[in-house]
């Protein structure tokens, strides 16, 4: 289940273009944006001019965004960093934030893994892959604030409030201490920082406020379960309804032309997604039957792979992690092993392999066999750039992990700003790389995509090349589907 | 270190090469003539796909690299323009696509002698690729505006997220046996065919071999680019061509032997250079102090007397692989020993290692570099059958993985193809290491299996294959045995 990006989550599928690439860049300007604030910087116009020149190469090479990006977000990318100077401060003064003790994670997975007890089944049900915008962690006291940026405004902002405590819930597991905020930006400019776990108090330079929200805490398991079976399951409104009035909230059905879904961005997918099949036309039926049909297998193949979705028990082990530039990280082990070919070696043998990168000294993964974890990287190890030399009585083991696709920057980047501010932090040291899979939210997302994009050109005007595209997808799709029989 | 991966490195080389007339003359004969002008036809602009089912060594990227420097020799060059078309390369693996640009600016600068600066060519080239960098023109991996006429990337996505602007697009594509992302271009070959293509892609070209396809299930083989386009061509359209290419400028003609008369009915025409080693027994003397190879001197020596007659050695081993295993200690440190030797006799020649499990590369790799020797071989890469698709070495020693029989499920007999990939990636010389008596057998058990369970027709003809191409292989002469003890 994906809090973020299944396709009946928050995200709209009309999220206009701009908010993902303000994400982006606030997700590349945000470790050294801290650590000059954090030093004492005023000038935030000043520290984001710097941020950027020191990162622009590594951004246009490996990244998702151009100079000519950065000029046209940097206004509203500004404007949320204003806010966050505000609570930066405010984190300082009240809980002890300092140069010397801050991580900043942006883009930081966040997965959870349904825990199972012997006698009761699942104890605990809310498997979950999320992505918070930025985690800052308390290094010392082990104090975490998770914050999240928000373009628009939605009805009360429900939404936003339960995917916040949806992560909060998750990272309970390994931090005590937790706030969440939310950052909003609205088109017009209004910026407002609102606290969902407690009054700021005394915050100076921007409106803030406190929504308690507590009762979501145990809401948004129900909610999750929802989404997850709105998603795949054709049966499921008559549940979702009794659901709704057990855990106190509504169900609104979109092909009625009333409030709340007639503002809402979701209108169109909605009601052919719940339209009775008399309602749509032949082809449309035909498209929506491929579609679940398509969800199912998936979901049914990526739910034996979440099983496993990383192979705890191949993860290896390093002493020490170096970046040799934005997208390759050498990592470096010692071994007391006897001879070359022994198991001790031989384990470094993963071939060319999808793994995830943790630190031990990540407060987020205190233990991995907890059921959360929080992945630092996540690339390819090839066992083919391993060296393996001898040093007196000891092995010395190097390996190389890359960033695979420019798709992940948004993850790497960071991290590699991260290492030139702070190349001595105690995070870079007792590394364990784990074999795993590809996150199941791309191929949902890819799915959910293609049907969104064939949902909405139906119903708009568009060009000949365009239109040609998207009845190639749509051909695609329908004749692929008929293979799984 | 130089890194090999290094593109901007290549923009600075000097380089010098045959002349003109050479390449008119080999590529206007048969069979690259008939290529030759449906590929011009392609770049000139003209809607159409050409299939060229290749066998191994048919030069496809040299042949690529070639008519696309030819095509964009007086533009390329040129200041301040922008160009409607753009030319793109995909292969599978970072290795081609650097090969090919190093051919493509060996031609460009070499054969037509074309003068540019290394700035102009950064603008118009663009290289994608996890392992591929470019530190002194990072331009080079940058998004694709007006500006660059030719990208070349290991797949076909990376390209399609970094176009700017909308261009016409005309792919070069090296199958190299496997690409299932491909699949997408089967559409496009399908509206070409039916003249009803409409998108930016205005043609392409693939050059492949089916009997080269390796990692695929039955599914997967179905979406083969090559295959596919051959069904296209097969129910007709005028814009869709089949041209197979039979000669290898690769193999030498008794080294292929073995795969000719397995996989290739005798229709492959081996035109490589033959080597046999030259056997100076006071460095083998040398070299056999060697504490780990000392073991196996005796065999070393006799199959190094065969090699310097013949440029197919087999060296067949009377016991099979590790049960339960992916890797073999004592053929691991044989092919290493045999690795170590030969790269001290053969000057300046490559030599490579060809093995099936990552787990045996690995420990043939990590004896290479944790052993201290004398004269250390600067010369040995090791990699899977895998990783090795569309490379190749001047002396390969391919060790075979298991032979024994397990319900037909060993990596052979789910795979039979891989053999052939296995067996023809020499430029001179080629000793295979394992049990063709024993794998013989149990290819043969399998086919007989078939008979009265009949299995996919793609597996048992492979099987077949696979028998045929042992057959040779126990009856070849220069054979050497090495025995239990």
């Amino acid at each position: 289940m994906m809090v973020d990006g299944a396709p009946s989550s928050h995200v709209p599928y009309s999220q206009p273009f701009h908010a993902q690439r303000v994400h982006d860049l606030l997700t590349y300007l945000l470790p050294h944006i801290t650590y000059s604030l954090l030093d004492g910087r005023q000038d935030l116009k000043g520290a984001v001019e710097e941020a950027w020149a020191s990162m622009r190469d590594a951004v246009e090479q490996y990244g998702n965004l151009t100079a000519s990006d950065y000029e046209k977000h940097r206004d509203a990318a500004l404007g949320f960093l204003q806010i966050y100077a505000a609570l930066l401060r405010w984190l300082q003064r009240y809980r002890g934030f300092s140069p010397d003790n801050t991580l900043v994670y942006t883009e930081r997975m966040l997965v959870s893994m349904p825990q199972k007890s012997l006698l009761e089944g699942y104890t605990d049900f809310l498997p979950m892959v999320g992505i918070p915008d930025v985690i800052l962690v308390n290094a010392r006291s082990g104090y975490v604030a998770l914050i999240d940026w928000k373009t628009s405004l939605e009805q009360r902002n429900q939404l936003h409030y339960y995917q916040l405590m949806a992560y909060r819930y998750v990272l309970q597991k390994v931090a005590t201490d937790i706030d969440v905020f939310l950052a909003y930006l609205t088109p017009s400019g209004g910026k407002k920082l609102v606290s969902l776990t407690r009054p700021l108090g005394d915050i100076s330079g921007i409106e803030a406020e406190y929504r308690d929200v507590g009762d979501m805490a145990e809401k948004i398991k129900a909610i999750a379960s929802l989404l997850y079976g709105l998603t795949f399951c054709k049966g499921m409104l008559k549940v979702a309804v009794e659901m709704g009035n057990q855990y106190g909230f509504r169900l609104f059905n979109p092909r009625k032309e009333k409030r709340p879904c007639i503002n809402c961005n979701y209108r169109d997918v909605c009601k052919y997604r719940f339209a009775k099949k008399s309602e749509l036309k032949p082809e449309e039926v035909k498209l929506r039957s491929a579609f679940y049909k398509l969800y199912r297998i998936v979901l049914k193949k990526k739910s034996e792979e979440y099983k496993q979705f990383i192979e705890f028990e191949k993860c290896i082990k390093f002493d020490r992690l170096t970046f040799d530039g934005p997208t390759t990280i050498r990592l470096f082990a010692s071994l007391n092993a006897r001879d070359p070919l022994s198991s001790d070696v031989m384990k470094y043998s993963l071939g060319k392999k999808t793994v995830y990168v943790f630190s031990m000294n990540d407060r987020l993964n205190i233990k991995l066999d907890n059921g959360i974890y929080s992945p630092m990287l996540f690339g390819r190890y090839e066992d083919d750039e391993v060296e393996l030399t001898r040093d007196m009585n000891q092995y010395k083991l190097e390996a190389k992990i890359r960033m695979v696709s420019p798709t992940f920057a948004v993850r790497w980047l960071p991290i590699y700003i991260l290492y030139r501010l702070k190349p001595n932090s105690e995070i870079f040291n007792n590394i364990v790389v784990c074999p795993g899979r590809v996150p199941m939210n791309i191929e949902l997302k890819a799915i959910a995509t293609v049907e969104n994009a064939i949902v909405k050109y139906q119903q708009v005007n568009i060009d000949e090349n365009l239109k040609w595209t998207v009845d190639t997808l749509r051909k695609i799709v329908l004749s692929t589907i008929d293979e799984y029989d | 270190m130089t890194n090999f991966y290094d593109i901007g490195a290549l923009l600075n080389r000097n380089y010098s090469g045959r002349g003109q007339l050479y390449y008119e003359m080999l590529y206007g004969a048969s069979p690259y003539k008939q290529l030759k002008e449906r590929v011009e036809e392609i770049l000139a602009g003209n809607q159409a796909v050409v299939a060229a089912p290749g066998v191994p060594g048919a030069g496809k990227t040299t042949f690529y690299a070639y008519i696309l420097a030819k095509h964009l020799k007086d533009d390329i060059c040129r200041e301040s323009i922008s160009f409607n078309h753009l030319y793109i390369y995909i292969a599978p693996t970072n290795d081609l696509v650097r090969d090919f640009i190093e051919k493509f600016l060996g031609f460009l600068k070499g054969t037509f002698g074309v003068e540019c600066r290394p700035e102009i060519l950064s603008r118009r080239i663009r290289v994608y690729g996890s392992k591929v960098s470019a530190p002194s023109y990072p331009q080079l991996l940058k998004a694709i505006d007006d500006e660059v006429l030719l990208v070349a990337s290991t797949d076909w996505q990376r390209v399609a997220a970094r176009i700017l602007t909308r261009r016409v697009q005309i792919y070069l594509i090296d199958e190299a046996s496997r690409m299932t992302f491909t699949r997408f271009f089967i559409s496009i070959a399908d509206a070409i065919a039916k003249g009803n293509a409409k998108g930016d892609v205005r043609g392409f070209t693939v050059i492949g071999d089916e009997n080269q396809a390796i990692g695929l299930d039955e599914e997967e083989r179905g979406f083969l680019l090559l295959s596919s386009i051959r069904e296209i061509a097969e129910k007709g359209g005028d814009r869709v061509y089949i041209i197979p290419l039979n000669v290898s400028w690769r193999l030498p003609e008794d080294t292929a032997k073995p795969i000719n008369v397995g996989f290739y009915d005798g229709n492959l025409i081996g035109k490589g250079t033959p080597f046999k080693v030259n056997l100076d027994e006071e460095v083998l003397l040398m070299l056999m102090r060697e504490k780990l190879c000392l073991k196996y001197s005796k065999y070393i020596y006799d199959i190094l007397q065969v090699a310097s007659r013949y440029p197919l050695v087999h060296i067949e081993l009377s016991e099979h692989f590790r049960t339960g295993e992916k890797f073999d200690e004592k053929r691991a440190e044989l092919g290493w020993c045999l690795a170590y030797v030969l790269s001290n006799l053969v000057g300046s020649r490559q030599v490579s290692v060809v093995v099936p499990y990552t787990q045996m590369a690995f420990a043939i790799r990590i004896l290479s570099s944790a052993i201290r020797m004398p004269r250390p071989p600067q010369n040995v890469r090791v990699a899977t059958i895998a990783s090795y698709l569309g490379r190749e070495d001047d002396i390969i020693i391919s060790i075979f993985g298991k032979e024994q029989v397990s319900q037909c499920n060993t990596y052979y007999l789910t795979d039979p193809y891989a053999f052939n990939v296995q067996l023809s990636r020499q430029r001179n010389a080629l000793f295979t290491i394992g049990s063709a008596d024993i794998l013989k057998m149990s290819a043969e058990y399998c086919i007989k299996i078939s008979e009265r369970k009949p299995r996919k027709k793609i597996l048992s003809s492979g099987w077949e294959k696979l028998a045929r191409t042992l057959k040779v292989i126990q009856t070849i002469e220069s054979s050497v045995t090495v025995d239990r003890a």
